[in-house]
């Protein structure tokens, strides 16, 4: 007998691609076929994606949490040789920044296949400038703005993975964007599918910095509800369109959606009840000052809503609406930065450029 | 009528929408005689996979039609497309029933939808083998694929260490 250990490489992704990864990793022990084919194959994914949470200012592990089973794995990141701060999805893996380094150096990281590949230096060092990911296959990444010395860096450059080995100039921007993307943006940035990569920023009232990247043009969205809003965040809604998540006192909350005609149409509400219980209805209790910030990850299918990792996380699926879920009771309320991610076991999703 | 011949020279006679649940019989069928050798799939084989054919060419009452899998192509955001769920519960049901085989059955028919390109029935069978996967332990997976374990010891416990967040129950 002895046939599935031969079953075409194929097939056997297929099947892997309707496990989750945790059954991935059991499975690739089985023989060196399918080990082979875990590795080298990363078949679409047909689960909902894991929150992966990385603290804040590094640590010893990070943690994933597996949305059908409501688990939460902690996966080791002793093989790194410095913290990480997690900075956006890319694709399967993680784009994160060096958090030893003042001037921003990025690291590729799969924390399922312990990989890490560093991206080469900027052409203009610089402290928290904008990064934006372009994700298709391959990605390429955009820093904006910036400070350096004594003043702003108003420039764009562009690394595309895979072509040249360095960041290539696409030119000066006006330094107002400059600023304010330097100094109010948490980096969750959405390229969406008018060819515009968009930040978040948070000045006064919140706003979104537009950079369109074939006219190389830069322009201002403005918020809904802008002078309202406690909290928002960008996340890509289906067909690239550009989306906001955003809440004020009280529990309100709502997804909405940009239009063609840049106007914002509410897609979602967040029930009043459940928002309550993530960001509370008294003023204060909203301030970031108490309690911490709402967070908010999301991607075009799904939203997470939460304070902090060790309480309730608010989250919402276009097909099944909103629901409380768990948090890793077991940890202190240690400052995070998360994203949604597809998992893989596959070594050679993303690591192949420079390997 | 379409006459299929399986390797063992059996000969079955279906209709041309239940053949033509196999994308590659379409394509024989469109540029050449109506009576088709499948050298590779026994009888055994060739029963079940027109059975499963036979169902659902009457729920779906029209072949695979262009227009299915572009949908499912749209639906999905990652450049794969896959063939769309079956979303008839009865439809469901019956499939459910019939993938209630064997590993060693389940990887016959598996093959030959591969060859005869029935996108469903691939999905059917791989998916049901993936519910037979999940949550086990690697040595548990061995035993109900009869699949030798050709790792050492040492490779063995290198794996496990390298995803031990995978092998805790936490």
């Amino acid at each position: 007998m002895g046939m599935w250990e031969v079953l075409p490489l194929d097939l056997l992704a297929r099947v892997f691609s309707f496990l989750p990864p945790d059954s991935v990793a059991r499975a690739m022990a089985a023989c060196k076929h399918w080990l082979a084919c875990a590795r080298s194959r990363a078949a679409a994914p047909r689960h909902a994606p894991w929150l992966i949470a990385l603290p804040a200012r590094g640590g010893p592990a990070c943690f994933a949490h597996d949305p059908a089973l409501n688990r939460w794995h902690a996966l080791p990141l002793d093989f790194l040789p410095c913290p990480l701060r997690l900075v956006a999805p890319v694709g399967r893996s993680l784009l994160c920044r060096l958090t030893a380094s003042s001037d921003l150096r990025l690291v590729l990281l799969n924390p399922f296949t312990r990989q890490f590949r560093h991206l080469p230096d900027l052409a203009t060092p610089r402290r928290n400038p904008a990064v934006g990911v372009i994700y298709s296959s391959p990605f390429s990444v955009i820093v904006a703005g910036g400070a350096s010395g004594s003043g702003y860096e108003p420039k764009v450059e562009l690394y595309e993975d895979g072509r040249v080995d360095r960041w290539e100039s696409l030119g000066p921007m006006p330094v107002e964007f400059a600023v304010r993307l330097t100094v109010w943006t948490p980096n969750e940035s959405v390229h969406a599918g008018d060819g515009a990569m968009y930040w978040m920023t948070s000045a006064r009232a919140y706003s979104v910095m537009g950079f369109d990247l074939r006219r190389r043009t830069w322009r201002e969205v403005k918020a809904p509800m802008a002078d309202q809003l406690e909290w928002a965040a960008l996340v890509r809604r289906p067909n690239r369109k550009l989306g906001l998540v955003g809440g004020a006192v009280g529990g309100q909350g709502t997804v909405w959606e940009l239009t063609d005609k840049d106007a914002w149409a509410a897609v979602a509400e967040v029930p009043a009840k459940l928002g309550q219980r993530i960001w509370g209805c008294r003023k204060e209790a909203a301030g970031a000052a108490l309690g911490g910030a709402v967070r908010c990850v999301g991607d075009e299918r799904t939203v997470y809503l939460f304070k902090d990792f060790g309480s309730e996380m608010l989250v919402w699926e276009e097909e099944r609406g909103w629901r409380l879920m768990e948090g890793r009771r077991r940890v202190s309320s240690t400052p995070i930065k998360a994203a949604l991610l597809h998992p893989t076991l596959s070594v050679a999703e993303i690591f192949h450029a420079s390997m | 009528m379409i006459k299929l011949v399986s390797g063992d020279g059996a000969e079955f006679e279906v209709e041309e929408e239940v053949a033509f649940q196999s994308k590659i019989i379409k394509d024989i069928v469109a540029d050449a005689d109506d009576v088709i050798p499948l050298p590779t799939v026994s009888s055994k084989v060739l029963i079940q996979v027109i059975e499963y054919c036979r169902k659902h060419a009457a729920v779906n009452s029209f072949p695979l039609s262009p227009s299915s899998s572009a949908a499912a192509a749209a639906s999905s955001s990652s450049s794969i497309s896959y063939s769309k769920p079956v979303s008839d519960p009865a439809l469901r049901a019956w499939d459910n029933e019939f993938v209630k085989l064997n590993n060693s059955s389940l990887f016959d028919i598996v093959i030959a939808a591969n060859y005869l390109d029935i996108e469903e029935l691939v999905d059917l069978v791989l998916e049901t083998v993936a519910d037979r996967i999940k949550g086990k332990q690697a040595q548990e997976i061995r035993r109900q694929f009869n699949i030798e374990n050709d790792f050492t010891p040492e490779e063995e416990e290198a794996l496990r260490r390298e995803n031990s967040w995978a092998f805790q129950n936490n």
